[in-house]
């Protein structure tokens, strides 16, 4: 049963959407629609594996302290910070644009709005109510920070408890930041919650940017160490890699035309035919084979003759 | 000489790569940019469009591949914008909202946009153009949005509710898309082609990053994608068929210095070879 319920649901599935393409009726497109809901609901299942075996995998490194074990802490780390931070602050969405009526500045340096209403939406603000005095702190479009607070009791935008996260506000007063003009689109986010973007921006983004750029090093390495005419074979993939990156560089490419004008353009069209023609043939017969690959294996998954993806016992 | 270079650190050629990298980026020069066919045939893709027509973007990538990408990024869509095209944009990978939202923010709110008379921004969210977010797994995705886009995406990233905005106006599914321009450092533009293309028929033009750019000729040359905008010379050459010279145009001076480099050190490399091959079959 274990086997033959998982072969039976893949064989009717594999028919079903075989045959639905086929066949533009309004029954058959609303099973595909279905059909791709189920899909994405079920590839959630895929992440809540992946994070369970990388926690699994990182604590057990942790656990025995074995090679380089202090990685899998910065590993966690990193996981638990920025799904904290994510899930608990950063989920307020953007607000509706503001639309003021009047705007006045104080001595002490706040402002006053009269007749302000913001609209903060957020699945974890469902069903809760700001109240007088709550701080919120707003993101400008201008991207200066300013940190209002609710001037009067405010409750759900429709009916004050359908839950659908999103409240009207009434903003009278904060202080700090580029006071909006009228119409200004602006965020509003609680306090604290544009850490996420923060740390996407200034410790996300130049980790991978970094990772990524240190490819550039070993390139050039290999490029020195192993790209060898050793040969015909490999003295033909030098030649067309170095027509390729040679016309890919603006400056040689000038360089030519003044030197040789009776060939203008010569190494931009000695790349685009490369490209275009002996590297578009390889790859056209190397997609083709994996076309065919993936119909073959496609119906023997459908048919139960290939069964590894049940765990390769039978 | 030859013996230092025979055994040398690869630390040093590290070196010469930082100093290739660094200079140039302080030193910036400027050469006319030669166009590819694939980014010249992506850019009359746009150009081919009328004033109006909807025009989806579609972000696959993050900030690993932010230099190559982002000017494209930029440079398309402030391509779009002038020719007074709907931008739809979506993204397929998480942290590629923030990016495109980060460039779709650049373009509005430049001097080029801006109203004299208002001191803000021409284009308006939800008039001009409309950012969804991300959305779990491309391929169900492109299916799902192919007949009814505000009906599966049903809010922007403001939480408006897309079906009454400005810009969706007229807009049910692909048969009313203009172009679909997917920015991608992965697989997107195969999802792309096979359902976007492939099954509902939608143009389709691509971004790449420089290693992906050889594996869409055949699409190219098949007629399923449109153009071809290849990695950081591909965003400069794009830039300059716009005439705005961004990121892409200053980083060309270091991809050029790069280039130059590793062509060098394939060069010295094989010359190495070749006098050890040498001296080898004498020494025999």
């Amino acid at each position: 049963m274990r086997t033959q319920l998982p072969l039976a649901i893949c064989f009717t599935m594999g028919v079903l959407m075989l045959g639905q393409y086929f066949v533009p009726h309004a029954a058959s497109q609303d099973l595909f629609r279905r059909t791709q809901e189920w899909l994405q609901a079920i590839g959630v299942f895929a992440l809540v594996l992946g994070l369970g075996s990388l926690i699994h995998l990182h604590w057990e490194r942790i656990r025995r302290q074995s090679a380089n074990w202090r990685y899998s802490v910065v590993v966690l780390s990193g996981l638990v910070v920025m799904a904290g931070v994510g899930l608990v602050q950063g989920n307020l969405q953007p607000a509706r644009k503001l639309t003021p009526t009047s705007t006045r500045q104080h001595e002490d340096g706040t402002y006053t709005f009269k007749d302000t209403t913001i609209t903060l939406r957020s699945p974890t603000l469902a069903g809760r109510t700001l109240l007088r005095g709550d701080q919120v702190h707003i993101v400008l479009a201008d991207g200066s920070t300013a940190a209002g607070k609710i001037g009067a009791k405010v409750a759900d935008g429709d009916d004050g408890d359908d839950g659908d996260g999103r409240l009207t506000a009434q903003v009278v007063r904060w202080k700090g930041g580029t006071p909006p003009d009228a119409g200004t689109g602006f965020a509003v986010v609680r306090p604290g919650a544009d850490l996420f973007s923060w740390l996407f921006k200034y410790v996300q983004t130049p980790l991978d940017a970094t990772m990524f750029s240190l490819l550039a090093f070993f390139i050039a390495s290999a490029a020195f160490r192993a790209f060898r005419a050793r040969n015909l074979e490999a003295t033909l993939m030098l030649v067309a890699a170095c027509a390729v990156i040679l016309g890919l560089t603006p400056p040689f490419v000038h360089a030519w035309n003044t030197l040789a004008p009776a060939m203008p353009g010569f190494p931009t069209a000695l790349k685009d035919w490369i490209l275009d023609v002996p590297n578009m043939a390889s790859r056209r017969a190397i997609v083709l084979g994996i076309g065919l690959g993936a119909i073959a294996q496609s119906f023997r998954i459908i048919l139960g003759l290939e069964r590894t993806y049940l765990g390769g016992a039978d | 000489m030859w013996r230092f270079l025979e055994t040398v650190d690869r630390r040093w050629v590290f070196l010469l790569v930082a100093a290739a990298v660094i200079v140039p980026t302080l030193l910036p020069f400027s050469v006319p940019m030669p166009i590819s066919n694939s980014t010249q045939s992506a850019y009359d893709a746009v150009e081919a469009l009328g004033e109006g027509e909807f025009v989806i973007l579609s972000l696959g990538y993050g900030p690993s591949s932010l230099a190559e990408l982002q000017p494209q990024a930029q440079a398309v869509l402030r391509h779009c914008f002038r020719r007074g095209l709907r931008v739809f944009m979506m993204s397929l990978w998480p942290d590629a909202q923030p990016l495109g939202t980060g460039a779709l923010l650049e373009v509005v709110e430049s001097d080029e946009f801006l109203d004299p008379a208002t001191g803000r921004s021409r284009l308006q969210d939800g008039v001009d153009f409309v950012d969804v977010g991300y959305r779990v797994s491309p391929n169900t995705v492109i299916l799902r949005m192919a007949t009814d886009i505000a009906g599966f995406f049903e809010t922007d990233v403001r939480g408006e509710p897309l079906a009454p905005l400005a810009v969706m106006q007229g807009i049910r599914g692909f048969d009313q898309v203009g172009l679909v321009i997917d920015l991608a450092a992965g697989d997107s533009v195969d999802w792309w082609i096979l359902y976007g293309n492939g099954r509902f028929g939608v143009d389709v033009a691509a971004g790449v990053t420089g290693v992906i750019v050889s594996q869409l000729f055949p699409y190219l040359n098949s007629g399923q994608l449109r153009g071809v905008i290849g990695g950081g010379v591909g965003a400069a050459e794009y830039e300059a068929l716009v005439g705005a010279p961004g990121d892409g145009m200053k980083r060309v001076s270091t991809l050029s210095v790069v280039h130059g480099l590793v062509i060098l050190l394939v060069v010295l490399g094989n010359v190495i070879f070749v006098r050890q091959r040498r001296s080898r079959g004498e020494a025999s």
